[in-house]
Formats: structure tokens, sequence, C-alpha cells
């Protein structure tokens, strides 16, 4: 069985496949979730660049220890030639998100599920927006017409 | 199974709706396990569940292996249930609240009630009452469509190797529990014997 060459599963067992169907019985996913999944597509971006997210403190083992019980989250998104950081907190509840954007020039846009709205950005590359909590994501839109979106995060 | 899998991506890469709700099908109720497994409640799962698409959209023109798809998106799960528990463990510190939880979430009591089959829901309860290792292993490995180990490897951060082995040893804890309780095996017709 840990041979490698074997194959990846084990011959059905009576038992785990009654338990299967248990689950679909008692605990499927709602459909909603299957919605919002197949929505998901729409997100596609077609034309933009995705800023990757490098590093998220609530997720990142050595982040984590650091975090120390802090409610503060830390998020840093890396494209090309532009990066942002985010600092998300709580706010009863609301997320309160503070931003750095750097390499970028022009319009900062967040989009969350429910809506798209255009962020002022200091000359410095500062901003701050209050959200509800949910899905988000940022879009960089230049004068050049280049476009950065970052990758979707929950906050 | 997973044939078809390249050819269902590169057609959601091109705007193919009928593709990706194909993958949709074929992995959601995979992803809804790993986050069961977790004990993530309904709405945090469903959050797990849905940044793990988002993402995938987002780097459906970047997955290097297509065979790695299943895997992919149950690592990024994986990594959003992490998050979210440790969320909750920062707001609910008291350990005996974390134990209520944990006896009132992952869905036993009140869905068992909609069961048919008394035994059915016996079983399901003795699922809820294994260590976390393996009721957690159990809930991943009985997903729709059956999981690969290397996806049941990616859910659990488990090497593939140790699955074969911790899936014995859990079937037979399992085994165990339904067996003291007259469970599994025994003829029909004693039903309120539990």
């Amino acid at each position: 069985m840990t041979d490698p060459s074997t194959p990846p599963t084990d011959p059905p067992d009576p038992v785990l496949e009654r338990l299967r169907l248990i689950a679909t019985e008692v605990d499927d996913p709602p459909e909603l979730v299957f919605d919002a999944a197949r929505a998901a597509l729409l997100t596609r971006q077609l034309d933009a660049e995705l800023a990757e997210l490098v590093m998220d403190s609530a997720v990142d083992e050595l982040a984590a220890v650091r975090d120390g019980g802090d409610d503060v989250r830390l998020l840093s998104f890396e494209a090309s030639t532009v990066s942002m950081e985010l600092q998300v907190s709580e706010s009863g509840e609301a997320r309160v998100l503070h931003g750095l954007v750097r390499g970028h020039g022009g319009e900062v846009v967040v989009e969350s599920a429910t809506q798209t709205q255009p962020i002022t950005v200091d000359p410095h590359g500062w901003f701050s927006v209050e959200l509800p909590p949910g899905a988000v994501r940022m879009h960089l839109n230049d004068e050049t017409g280049a476009a950065v979106t970052t990758s979707w995060v929950s906050i | 199974m997973t044939q078809g899998t390249a050819q269902l991506l590169a057609a959601a890469d091109r705007g193919d709706q009928a593709a990706w709700d194909a993958l949709v099908e074929r992995y959601t109720r995979l992803l809804w396990s790993i986050a069961r497994g977790y004990r993530l409640d309904t709405a945090d799962a469903a959050d797990a569940v849905q940044t793990a698409w988002l993402r995938l959209v987002e780097h459906i023109d970047r997955i290097a292996d297509p065979e790695q798809l299943g895997a992919w998106l149950a690592t990024t799960v994986r990594r959003e249930c992490l998050r979210l528990l440790r969320k909750s463990s920062r707001e609910r510190p008291s350990a005996v609240e974390v134990m209520l939880d944990g006896a009132t979430d992952g869905a036993a009591p009140t869905d068992a009630a909609l069961l048919a089959g008394e035994r059915d829901a016996a079983l399901w309860r003795a699922v809820a009452a294994l260590s976390d290792t393996c009721r957690r292993l159990l809930r991943v490995l009985m997903a729709t469509p059956p999981p690969a180990y290397r996806e049941v490897s990616a859910a659990l951060d488990m090497p593939i190797g140790s699955i074969g082995p911790a899936r014995q040893r859990c079937l037979s804890q399992l085994r165990r529990v339904a067996a003291a309780d007259d469970i599994l095996g025994s003829p029909a017709g004693v039903e309120g014997s539990t």
C-alpha cells in the first residue's frame, strides 16, 4: 500500500461507501455554493495582469507566529511593476483596509461581491477604505491602459 | 475520471461556461468536504470554497498540470480553512466554547435527524465521535466523486503514502465504535437499540 507504484486509491470499503451516501444526504453543499462557484467564471480578467498574493499573515506560518494575537491582518500583492500592502482590521461588522500601493500612479478601484468603487489614493500611495466582510480584489488602472488586478481575498 | 480536465480547463479559459460548470460539479463536493472536515460552519465553509473557485479563475491559464487541478483546489481550500480557524480561535479563545462548538458544528445532531435510517444516523454520529485526525480524513474520503489520494494529500497536508494506512486505521476505529453501538452488521429491525 505504501508502494508508490500502486494506484493512489484503495478498494471500495462498504462502510465508506455508505458514508458517502449519507454525506450527500445530510451534508451536501447548499445550492448557493454551487451557484456562486458557477458565477465565479464571470470574474475572469482578460486584459489585466494578476498581482499575486505573496504574503498573508492569517495563513503563513511564520507571519502567524509573529502575529501574536494581534487582530490586524497583513497582505502583500506583487505584480511585475506594481506592489500593494494591505492591513485589514475589524470594526464591528465592517472591515477597515489601510493600503499602500507602489509603482502605480493611476486609479485604484475596489471590487467586492456587491459593488465596485474607486478609492482616493494620496500622493504617497496610501489609501483607506471601509467594506463589508466578503471577497474583495483591487484593480489598478493606469492612464496608459495598463491594468493590474490583485488576487481575490476574503476579508 | 480526470480525463478531460485539461480540455475543460482550456475551454473554461476561453469563457466556456459549460466547461466551467463541469469543473464546479466535479470538485465542489470535495472542497466542501474538506471545509467540513476542518469543522467550518456553513457560512465559513461556503466562503472557503468560493475563495478557491475565485482563485482558480485568476490562475486558470497557469495551472501547469491539469491532472493536479483537484490537488491545487484542495490546497487552496485548506489554506482558507486554516485562516478561518485561526480567526475563530482568536475570537473564541475559551476551550469550553470550542468544545461546545465542536459538538454542535459539523452538522451532526440536527442534520442527522433528517436521516431516514436510525442506523445511518448512528453511523454519522460515530464518525463525529472519532479522533480529529480520523474524522477529518474520513470526511474527505467520503466526498463525491471519491477523491484521488493526491487530492486527499493536498487537502490534509499528509504524505500520499500515509493515507492508505491511516484510512485502514480510521475505518477500524469506526468499526469498533459502530460495533459497540450495534450499528453495523446486525439484522434489520433493531431500531431504538441505540
